[in-house]
């Protein structure tokens, strides 16, 4: 069976800088960390996936998507439609003098072709799904307004839009409290597991995705350092792997 | 960033050596800046060698050849007086850079003078620089300039005045927000402490970290000048005939546009391409030294 | 404000040269010139004058002008519309072309769109205004006849539609004359496109630096990663976060240009404020200039006070 995805000895850097040297993992329909410090070049592994390079950056290497060639293929066909991804903070995300109902709407325009009222009912049933207690409002607030969990919620309602394959999760609680960070994992673990999406889950908490996800790959300065069962991470002999275990705050 | 290693500078002044060394080396691989600075040395050479490069006396007349077009003698013919207009530009130079010596100069000094005292003094005597330069900024340059000449008389000085007191504003804003950032700031208070007058301070400390933005602001600004100066020169409010200037001669020349355009064409090309250098200083300065604002 | 009329009146109040004369000629016996130099005010001491002279402000008289004998306020009313009418037009060619090239320029950033852009808006900060409309005038009007003339309508045609608001444009569609439009518009042309590729020059670079500064953010990313078009991207939605500084750097060019039309005025014989004012100046005419001088400068203010306005109340993240 084909992975969903499969990175092969990826390579990317600013200007003389290496920052990934020779990443590579594949991962199917299934819940996959991908977990190191900041500076880790985690964030970069998922723009190179989209082929959206920050300013400055380059890239090379191999990416497969459901055995299509990333390098060459056509972005805008897949962007959205068959990979979304969900970033830090709504407020950044989100286009700021837009409002979220009408951001929500605009990929449902472009991927399921709606327009007029069943437009904007698909818009409130995502932002239903989503669980947000009033779509209604929600849908008619600018990005500013929203709290940071209503954030997220309404980031993933737009990312769903396209029905996509493979959801690339960067970061998505870090910016939350304790509480809302596991309402929103509880949220992405169901939508995952009721769409059999894959879900590529960066952060750099160990901790957070040892109960939360199948497998993990560690990642220190750009190299994967260990891939492995989530449930077989506590003993892990890595000292990286250890350092991030221990260095995880106490509840 | 070369992987040399780096010896650590034995002093302050070795320290600040390099760091000019490296600030020289960009601002020589920037080609609007190496551009700007050629055009600006270039009309430094024009004036300080008119007489030298001079093919004629700018006020020499010769009636019979007036208004000739450009040819083997005068390389861009002659004004309605017969003057050879090659030579008159040439001296025109002269007026030019010492209006954007004088003003280049002083101005930015004395704003930064002015936004430094009024960023350590605060209070009521910060606030009445600050309304004042409120109402300088508030005047359109050109119209504040047109209002003083007026009242003062023409002439290059008067012309001078009006231009530098419409110019302040920016300069001292600049130097308050500085001195407003770094007044609360540790070693200010320790130099303080240690005995520094506010004097002292002002040069040690602040200036130099006004330095980037006021030279970049000061080269942008001298374009300008020369724009409002040439301004004044075209209506009649600049320095008195018949000394060169090169407003003046295109107002002179554009009793003759039909016929004999080049009277009033060259002048203004020279104007353009003093005011280019100015413009491609100030951005290749700004590209090295404030990279922040694109 | 008050610091602005100071000024001027202190500026006007130090000419050297005595404008009572101005007024009564060097012939005129010294009772004449006691009693126009009383009627002018100008036995009175400084501080008073100025006093009656802001009195005089408040309710809106100007005082009169030395040489037309009418009150400055009339004079200046029938000239400010055509400054207006230039600066508007010249505003309005520079929007229009100026924002869609500088969103290309910032799109194909290092690329020959923004050199060329570069360029252009060089030469607009490089070129003096009064020189580029005589250079055009030469070009258009004399050598090719594609322009009208000097001035701002035909001859014949002045004075023909009723003024009801001294925009020639406007009163001449009003008033159903196709004739006074047109040629309102030919004369129009020439000086409305010499400034506004000052208006241009500035506008496009701002635009490019507010758009570039945009598309390193982090929505305009996400943006793509939802799979829309760089069109949709470029123009949805970074053009409309940069839709609020846009409107202020708008402002501002019209304010530049409200002082540029001095010079282009003279040039093409533009009967506006601008050259009102140059003409006073010559003339010695104080109150006309003094009363220009504080009109340029209120509509400057105001201008400034709506640049802070629009910002605070259009910016959504500020309401």
């Amino acid at each position: 069976m084909r992975p969903l995805l499969a990175l092969e000895d990826l390579h990317a850097g600013f200007g003389a800088a290496e920052a990934l040297h020779g990443v590579s993992l594949a991962m199917g329909r299934e819940r996959f960390a991908l977990v190191g410090g900041s500076g880790a070049g985690k964030s970069l592994i998922a723009r190179a996936i989209l082929r959206l390079p920050p300013p400055g950056a380059w890239m090379h290497g191999r990416i497969a998507f459901d055995g299509i060639d990333l390098m060459q293929a056509d972005m805008r066909a897949l962007r959205g439609r068959r990979i979304g991804w969900i970033a830090q903070d709504a407020r950044l995300s989100l286009d700021p003098v837009m409002r979220v109902g009408a951001q929500i709407e605009e990929s449902l325009r472009l991927h399921r072709g709606l327009s007029g009222r069943a437009l904007r009912e698909a818009a409130l049933g995502l932002l239903a799904t989503v669980r947000l207690a009033d779509p209604v409002r929600v849908y008619g607030l600018h990005p500013h307004e929203l709290s940071g969990g209503m954030g997220q919620r309404a980031m993933i309602a737009m990312m769903l839009a396209g029905e996509p394959d493979l959801l690339i999760a960067d970061e998505p609680t870090s910016a939350l409290d304790a509480s809302t960070a596991m309402q929103v994992l509880g949220l992405l673990d169901e939508l995952v597991a009721r769409r059999g999406m894959g879900l590529l889950f960066i952060c750099h908490d160990l901790r957070l995705v040892e109960g939360f996800c199948d497998r993990v790959a560690v990642i220190e300065a750009g190299r994967i350092v260990e891939i492995g069962a989530a449930a077989s991470l506590g003993q892990s002999r890595h000292p990286y792997t250890s350092r991030l275990l221990a260095a995880r705050p106490t509840l | 960033m070369s992987a040399a290693a780096e010896i650590a500078p034995s002093s302050d002044f070795a320290a600040r050596l390099a760091r000019w060394r490296e600030t020289g080396r960009a601002i020589a691989a920037n080609p609007a800046a190496l551009t700007g600075a050629a055009i600006v040395l270039l009309l430094a050479l024009m004036a300080l060698a008119a007489p030298a490069l001079s093919p004629a006396d700018p006020d020499a007349q010769d009636l019979a050849l007036r208004l000739a077009p450009p040819g083997a003698h005068h390389l861009l013919g002659t004004d309605e007086l017969g003057r050879d207009i090659l030579s008159r530009i040439l001296y025109g130079s002269r007026v030019t850079l010492a209006v954007v010596a004088l003003i280049g100069l002083t101005v930015p000094v004395a704003g930064l003078v002015i936004g430094c005292l009024a960023g350590m003094a605060g209070g009521f005597l910060d606030a009445a620089l600050m309304r004042a330069a409120d109402v300088f900024l508030a005047f359109p340059r050109l119209i504040l300039a047109l209002a003083l000449v007026a009242a003062m008389g023409p002439g290059l000085f008067h012309a001078l005045i009006a231009i530098g007191l419409a110019a302040w504003p920016p300069y001292a804003r600049l130097a308050r927000a500085e001195t407003l950032a770094i007044r609360g700031r540790d070693f200010i208070a320790a130099a303080r402490l240690a005995g520094a007058s506010p004097a002292r301070i002002l040069l040690r400390h602040i200036a130099p970290l006004c330095m980037p933005s006021l030279i970049v602001r000061a080269s942008l600004d001298m374009a300008g000048v020369i724009l409002t100066a040439a301004g004044l020169g075209f209506l009649g409010l600049g320095i008195a005939p018949p000394t060169a200037e090169w407003g003046a001669m295109i107002a002179a020349g554009r009793r003759f546009m039909l016929d004999q355009w080049w009277v009033a064409a060259a002048p203004g090309v020279a104007i353009a391409v003093a005011t280019l250098g100015f413009n491609l200083l100030g951005e290749g300065l700004r590209d090295v030294l404030d990279p922040r604002q694109r | 404000m008050f610091g602005l009329l100071l000024v001027t009146f202190l500026i006007a109040r130090v000419v050297p040269v005595d404008p009572v004369l101005a007024v009564v000629g060097d012939r005129a016996s010294s009772e004449t010139y006691a009693r126009v130099r009383a009627e002018m005010g100008l036995d009175r001491p400084v501080a008073v004058q100025f006093g009656r002279y802001v009195g005089m402000l408040a309710t809106g008289d100007l005082g009169q002008s030395a040489l037309t004998r009418e009150p400055v306020t009339s004079d200046i009313a029938r000239f400010f519309p055509a400054t207006l009418e230039l600066a508007t037009a010249a505003t309005l060619i520079g929007l229009v072309l100026g924002v869609p090239a500088g969103v290309i320029a910032a799109a194909r950033h290092n690329r020959w769109p923004d050199h060329a852009l570069r360029v252009v808006s060089l030469f607009g900060y490089s070129v003096p205004v009064f020189w580029l409309g005589l250079m055009a005038l030469l070009l258009f009007y004399a050598d090719l006849g594609w322009a009208a003339g000097p001035g701002r309508i035909d001859p014949w045609l002045d004075d023909v539609v009723p003024a009801r608001t001294g925009l020639l444009l406007i009163d001449g569609a009003l008033a159903g004359n196709g004739a006074v439009v047109a040629s309102a518009l030919r004369h129009l042309a020439l000086p409305a496109l010499v400034l506004g590729y000052y208006s241009l020059a500035y506008i496009s670079r701002m635009t490019r630096s507010l758009v570039l500064e945009q598309l390193g953010q982090e929505y305009i990313a996400v943006a793509r990663a939802k799979g829309l078009s760089e069109t949709s991207v470029l123009w949805r939605h970074a053009l409309a976060n940069v839709l609020v500084p846009l409107a202020t750097v708008v402002t501002i060019a019209y304010a530049q240009l409200l002082e540029g039309s001095v010079l282009t005025e003279t040039v093409f014989a533009w009967p506006g404020l601008g050259r009102y004012i140059t003409g006073s100046l010559l003339s010695l005419d104080m109150n006309a200039v003094m009363g220009g001088t504080v009109v340029v400068g209120l509509v400057f203010i105001a201008l400034n006070l709506l640049v802070e306005g629009i910002y605070r109340r259009l910016d959504p993240r500020t309401r």
